[in-house]
């Protein structure tokens, strides 16, 4: 079940205090209660309340009920009738001498109800009418939700219409909205940034080839990587997450790279492994840093994982394999060694670079060392992609409602519903001594409403049978204005009360009150959990050991003291922690397969050193400009690593083979740029998430590419060559 | 200038006819028109309630007050001192240390009943058109005004409301309920 919240923003709001666009009259589809506080939907929260009146109060007990008890109820009963409210509840009062419903229903009634006029709830401001709506579907059934939203929506337009009130406008808030909306946002910005990334590629490419050909040829592997790896995570996870694809859309520009080599390949008339060598191997680089987020707990991380390695592989494979097979024998694709000239003079600084990468990189590390509490952003919040105007009118919507903030919680779990009880009337015993002391006055427990089993037949057995009452009431309305016949009905209703079976939640199913109870009830076969949520104090924080040093020691249930941010953010920060390693264990396993594959700790040095460089720079460049680090900037990092690692093995190239020629620069220039495209735009994303991941590549990208040609471009080269 | 002198002809008609019109306008809207110009802000009043389990009828004294805009105190002094209060849309009762509010939504009979009184004694016509239909007899000098629930949850409790007065003075509000029980307020000018 999930709520939303309604509001309906209308300048005339008192004029509209009919307006109930969830009547029955046209009950809308998927919407299983919808609440505004008309009276006439508490009706049978009090004729159930008032039946169970003896079993649900407090202080019922053998005193009331003796001679001197019920002469003082009968003294108070005549009062009450002569007084104002008397004439208007004349039945009721005299079914229940001893005011035990008046009990009930003060314990039971809201405290924090909101705002009413004209008989409907209200915002605190008085400007809109409020509504509850709680949607039949399940909270994760966005699909179902989505539609029950329109059709919200819709119902008011035609409403609007109908009542011709132009200026009315509404306003729906909740979890459904917000979870609707966050994929909708993320799917929008997907599509649309995708689009443009692609455009941009697109254009790039035909402005470097100036050929058609060539342009189809490239967009070949891209595409077979996207098609591949979507439809690996598909078959693996059963559904494809819209970040996925967004990250997996941006990988395309990676893949271009291989195309662009393919091409180079075929104007060299080289198809020899040589020009293979560092390209396979650059793709085992990323495959392996990848492989590591399989592991991770968070989800989503795997997905990534699943649909990088897939995609990089599938196009790899179709680069080498399938490309030559589709480029026309006679083609000759256009020299880059024009672009590859500029990358040229960049590597004939001789080593005087180096020396100014390493200041950078040393100031940069230094900067992050320093501002280590702005490092990482373990607060789950820096992921929520609705804005926060959105989540303030929650807020205010929330309180109109006399919804209060509940950060601490305490869970009691037991074998069945009466043990839960029983344990949370314990607690809740518990924790109204406490709460002064623990700044935790104010919870709500469901023991309140319901108190448990023991505790209704305990008033059940204070409860006389209707000979004694009989004889009780004669003794205590002798000499009063009122005999003892005229209270027939409540003798009925006490001998009823005590042969009644003890309620039970389901006994409010259909009621305000049940609706209410539900919140803080989670059945379950073989455990049955009772909330208590503890309100925010108005100074101040709860003392959660004072709270937890109260519990009592129970047997048959378990009882917790949560702290909800803190355990959120717990979670969230472990998936951090676990990222963090997992990307360490990444760059390692990278580290080691090029270790084996060059067989050089020096040529080992000469990639892992500028990529390394690369990543400092990054990672303190982003904490400058206000950027706290969470999971998809580290994810992000981890392609930098994987591209840059690339790239310093094609420029750096292994073994004894010379340095690259322009051309080959150029192809690797050009590559480059695809990748800043894809990535790029994914930085002007409204989505946190989306815009991390874009920052991060559209910085890294291009960064690591000039410090590997920086770093790797020496004096002696030119000599050599 | 055409426009200015029919302006001026139907200024001179409404002066010509005006006394005649008031003299035919005896309407529900000029009974509460009267009622809200002499507005009290303090009355006294008797209650005289019939109630079935009791022998005889009950009498209570008080003083009903009302304060703009939207608070009305019905305030028994004798026999046992008890205070009813309307305010916005929250009943409030008062007896000794008992005191509890109620929105009037979840008590609709005595919200109904002190609401149209609030209505009578504001003279706002339409705060009582809400709960009851109303009709009008007699005429300026001496009218009466019955009322009949239109919400069902009232019309179970209450069967009629009947309030008579002369010009803007309110002198009876009597309400009769469906189990014959009644209760007949006099304000003592």
């Amino acid at each position: 079940l999930a709520l939303v919240i309604a509001a309906l923003l209308i300048s005339r709001a008192p004029f509209l205090a009919d307006m109930s666009i969830f009547l029955p009259r046209n009950p809308i589809d998927g919407v299983s209660s919808a609440l505004n506080g008309r009276s006439s939907s508490l009706a049978a929260d009090e004729a159930l309340l008032f039946d169970a009146r003896y079993l649900l109060a407090s202080g019922v007990s053998a005193d009331e009920f003796s001679e001197q008890g019920l002469r003082e109820s009968v003294t108070r009963t005549i009062s009450l009738l002569r007084g104002g409210v008397g004439l208007f509840a004349k039945d009721n009062i005299l079914r229940d001498p001893t005011g035990a419903a008046p009990r009930v229903f003060e314990t039971v009634s809201d405290k924090n109800r909101p705002r009413t006029e004209n008989g409907v709830w209200v915002t605190r401001d008085g400007q809109s009418l409020l509504f509850v709506v709680r949607t039949a579907a399940q909270g994760t059934d966005l699909d179902a939700q989505e539609k029950i939203l329109a059709k919200l929506d819709q119902a008011f337009v035609e409403l609007r219409k109908e009542l011709n009130l132009s200026d009315a406008t509404i306003t729906l808030s909740g979890p459904p909205l917000f979870a609707v909306q966050s994929r909708d946002m993320i799917r929008g910005d997907v599509v649309r940034l995708s689009t443009i990334g692609v455009g941009l590629i697109v254009l790039f490419l035909v402005f470097v080839f100036r050929s058609l050909p060539a342009v189809l040829i490239t967009l070949v592997p891209m595409f077979s990587a996207v098609a591949v790896g979507a439809a690996a995570v598909a078959a693996v996870f059963g559904s494809l997450h819209g970040l996925t694809l967004g990250f997996g859309a941006a990988l395309i520009g990676e893949t271009v790279d291989y195309a662009i080599y393919h091409l180079s390949s075929v104007r060299n008339k080289d198809s020899s492994t040589a020009v293979w060598r560092p390209v396979r191997l650059g793709v085992m680089t990323s495959v392996i840093g990848f492989a590591v987020l399989l592991l991770s707990g968070f989800p989503g991380l795997a997905q990534i994982a699943v649909f990088a390695i897939s995609g990089l592989v599938a196009g790899y494979l179709v680069a080498k394999w399938i490309l030559p097979v589709l480029t026309p024998t006679q083609f000759a694709p256009r020299s880059l060694a024009g672009v590859g000239k500029m990358a040229d003079r960049l590597m004939q600084f001789g080593s005087a670079p180096r020396l100014l990468i390493g200041a950078v990189t040393i100031g940069a590390v230094i900067f992050s060392l320093t501002h280590q509490d702005q490092l990482w952003d373990s607060d789950i919040a820096a992921l929520n992609p609705i804005a926060r105007s959105a989540q303030q009118m929650d807020q205010v919507l929330r309180e109109s409602l006399g919804e209060q903030g509940a950060r601490v919680m305490v869970m009691v779990r037991a074998g069945n519903e009466a043990q839960a009880f029983e344990a949370a009337h314990l607690v809740t015993a518990a924790m109204t001594n406490a709460g002064p002391g623990a700044n935790a006055s104010g919870f709500s427990s469901p023991t309140q409403i319901l108190p448990p089993p023991s505790v209704q037949r305990a008033n059940q057995a204070a409860l006389p049978d209707s000979e004694q009452l009989k004889q009780a009431l004669a003794v205590a309305t002798e000499g009063q204005l009122l005999s003892a016949k005229k209270f027939q009905r409540f003798s009925d209703d006490v001998q009823a009360a005590r042969s009644r079976k003890p309620l039970s939640s389901a006994d409010f199913s259909g009621t305000q009150i049940g609706a209410r109870l539900s919140t803080l009830l989670i059945p379950g076969q073989q455990e049955f959990t009772v909330l208590i949520p503890v309100n925010d104090p108005s100074t101040g924080e709860i003392k959660l050991n004072v709270l937890r040093d109260a519990m009592p020691e129970l047997t048959d249930a378990n009882v917790d003291v949560l702290d909800l941010k803190a355990q959120t953010n717990n979670l969230y920060g472990g998936y951090l922690r676990e990222a963090v390693t997992l990307s360490a264990l990444g760059a390692l396993a990278i580290a080691f397969l090029l270790a084996w594959r060059l067989r050089s700790m020096r040529a080992l040095a000469g990639i892992a050193l500028p990529v390394t460089a690369t990543l400092s720079i990054v990672i303190a460049a982003l904490v400058f400009f206000g950027q706290s680090l969470h999971l998809l900037h580290l994810i992000g990092l981890l392609l930098v690593a994987a591209v840059g690692s690339n790239y310093a093995l094609v420029v750096g190239q292994y073994h004894d083979d010379p340095l690259p020629d322009p051309a080959t620069l150029g192809a690797l220039c050009v590559a480059n740029a695809t990748t800043l495209c894809g990535y790029g735009v994914l930085a002007a994303s409204s989505v946190p998430l989306l815009s991390a991941l874009g920052m991060t590549v559209g910085l890294g990208a291009p960064l690591v590419l000039l410090t590997s040609l920086l770093w790797i471009g020496r004096g002696e080269s030119r000599a050599r060559r | 200038m055409r426009q200015l002198l029919s302006h001026c002809l139907i200024g001179a008609a409404t002066l010509l006819f005006a006394p005649l019109a008031v003299a035919s306008d005896f309407s529900l809207q000029s009974v509460f028109d009267s009622l809200a110009k002499r507005s009290p802000s303090t009355t006294r009043f008797v209650e005289q309630k019939k109630i079935a389990e009791f022998e005889a009828p009950i009498e209570s004294t008080g003083e009903l007050s009302y304060q703009a805009p939207a608070r009305l105190e019905k305030r028994t002094l004798t026999p046992e001192a008890e205070s009813l209060i309307l305010d916005d849309d929250m009943l409030i009762v008062e007896r000794g240390e008992f005191r509890r509010e109620i929105p009037v939504a979840d008590m609709p009979a005595i919200g109904a009943f002190v609401a149209s009184l609030r209505g009578f004694v504001s003279g706002n016509l339409e705060n009582v058109q809400q709960a009851f239909e109303l009709t009008l007899s007699g005429d300026t000098k001496k009218w009466t005004i019955h009322g009949k629930p239109v919400e069902s949850a009232v019309a179970r409790i209450v069967e009629t409301i009947e309030v008579s007065g002369s010009d803007g003075q309110l002198s009876v509000f009597a309400v009769a309920l469906t189990s014959g029980d009644s209760s007949i307020l006099t304000l003592i000018k």
